[in-house]
């Protein structure tokens, strides 16, 4: 029988599945802007690097990196010695590749003009970035990084293959000592919408919010 | 003899196949105020950002106050920062409002302090008529108002002469009016200015020369009242002719 007991012990897993979906965003985050700028600002051969990053990270399962860090590297890395970190490494990369993909269309929709007005008052182009372009490119990045970060609670779950204590871990814990086969996974379903859902929702609203304050499209 | 503040020769500008600009000579004086005129296409937009150093010159060269701008020691922002320039399409910083608008370049480029730049930023918000509408976002202002707005930011970097590029083309009738006597009342206080428009009642009561632009030429050019009265080219006769007699 599975009881209100096993649903608050399942909800032992939820530090850890925001803890390496929080720190994975960061990290693709730090990744993320640097190699849109990279890709937009640089001349054409650091611009590659740029793009070969954002291939690799679309074409492997984040599965194989996490495989490879923890079992692959943990003897070069010492980090990767750690389950929980070798899954915030591959995520996190893996988000890196996704945010510079994001900020890239959005600091392509704020617009030429923007960057010309900027230029015209005698702003570098970095200036220009800083102050003009990516504090409006970020606005209209938010409802992308809102899926961004779901995409990371949802996939934080695949931890649970190296063995991390997260949500998806502690259902089939449950699972095994209930005997329970459907009612402690409909509960992590459930408690991954109520987690994913919100956050979301909230960068939705946040976002469309100050575009319409600021006319943005 | 007075200051020359911008001039070019030979300027040409290519865009892959097309050449836009075919060969410009200009110069415009400290405190003048000139016009260019001419059909759409002929180039008035291209002239003003590649003289503007928006943009660099296919062939030819551009002088600030004298100097080659493109000559290997010089600054082209710290240039730019003097050189004023409002769009046809006011291209206000969204995020920001009108004060931040006109304040981030004083602030940015110039190293003004905060306290500093607001004070300059007020004091032109006033010249163009805005104080009130100081902290209201760019969404939340008229088309003449964000044209005004435009103005503001071009002259808080105190600049020796501000390039208009067509700035009341995309307004209202009402609201060009309200655009072109602010931009009247800077020509009247000595500010230079280079205007490509075609209100020919801003022209004939301030430039002190109308310039006509066709094909990436500048064929003609002379005192407002002459050039409007009596244009010597063909070109610019009827070119003038359309422009007053049909709407």
């Amino acid at each position: 029988m599975f009881t209100l007991d096993n649903l608050l012990f399942l909800l032992q897993g939820v530090p850890n599945t925001l803890a390496i979906s929080f720190l994975s965003f960061a990290l693709g985050f730090a990744l993320g802007i640097p190699t849109a700028l990279l890709k937009q600002l640089s001349p054409y051969r650091l611009g590659i690097i740029a793009e070969g990053y954002e291939k690799i990270m679309r074409g492997v399962p984040v599965l194989v990196f996490m495989l490879l860090f923890n079992f692959g590297l943990a003897g070069i890395i010492p980090i990767f010695k750690s389950a929980f970190f070798s899954a915030v490494f591959a995520l996190g990369l893996r988000s890196g590749a996704f945010q510079s993909q994001i900020f890239r269309g959005s600091i392509n929709a704020v617009g030429r003009d923007q960057m010309m007005a900027a230029i015209s008052l005698g702003m570098s182009r970095g200036q220009a970035f800083r102050h003009i372009i990516l504090p409006q490119a970020f606005i209209v990045a938010l409802p992308g990084l809102g899926s961004e970060i779901a995409l990371l609670i949802k996939d934080s779950s695949y931890a649970f293959v190296l063995g991390v204590l997260e949500l998806t871990k502690y259902s089939d814990i449950v699972r095994k000592a209930t005997r329970s086969f459907i009612f402690p996974y409909l509960a992590a379903a459930l408690i991954y919408i109520l987690i994913t859902f919100p956050i979301a929702n909230y960068l939705d609203r946040w976002g469309s919010r100050l575009k319409t304050r600021y006319g943005l499209r | 003899m007075d200051e020359v503040v911008l001039a070019c020769e030979g300027l040409k500008k290519r865009y892959g196949d097309l050449l836009v600009l075919k060969g410009i000579d200009f110069e415009i004086e400290k405190g003048q105020t000139k016009v260019i005129i001419g059909p759409s296409g002929s180039g008035k937009s291209t002239f003003l950002r590649v003289i503007g150093l928006l943009e660099p010159p296919t062939e030819g060269k551009i002088f600030f106050e004298g100097k080659d701008v493109y000559a290997s020691n010089m600054d082209l922002n710290m240039l730019r920062a003097k050189i004023g320039f409002v769009f046809q399409e006011p291209s206000l910083f969204r995020h920001l409002t009108a004060l931040g608008n006109v304040k981030i370049g004083p602030k940015v480029v110039l190293k003004m302090s905060d306290g500093e730049a607001e004070r300059k930023a007020l004091d032109v918000l006033r010249t163009v008529r805005l104080e009130e509408w100081s902290h209201h976002y760019p969404a939340q202002l008229s088309g003449g108002q964000q044209q005004r707005v435009g103005i503001a930011r071009a002259l808080a970097m105190d600049p020796d002469i501000i390039l208009f590029d067509e700035p009341t083309a995309s307004l209202d009738i009402e609201l060009t009016w309200e655009v072109i006597d602010v931009m009247k009342e800077l020509a009247k206080r000595g500010v230079t200015m280079l205007v490509v428009t075609h209100e020919l009642g801003f022209a004939r009561e301030v430039a002190d020369e109308i310039l006509f632009m066709d094909d990436g030429r500048i064929i003609e050019s002379g005192p407002p009242e002459e050039l409007l009265r009596n244009p010597k080219t063909q070109r610019a006769k009827e070119f003038l002719s359309r422009l007053l007699g049909g709407v």
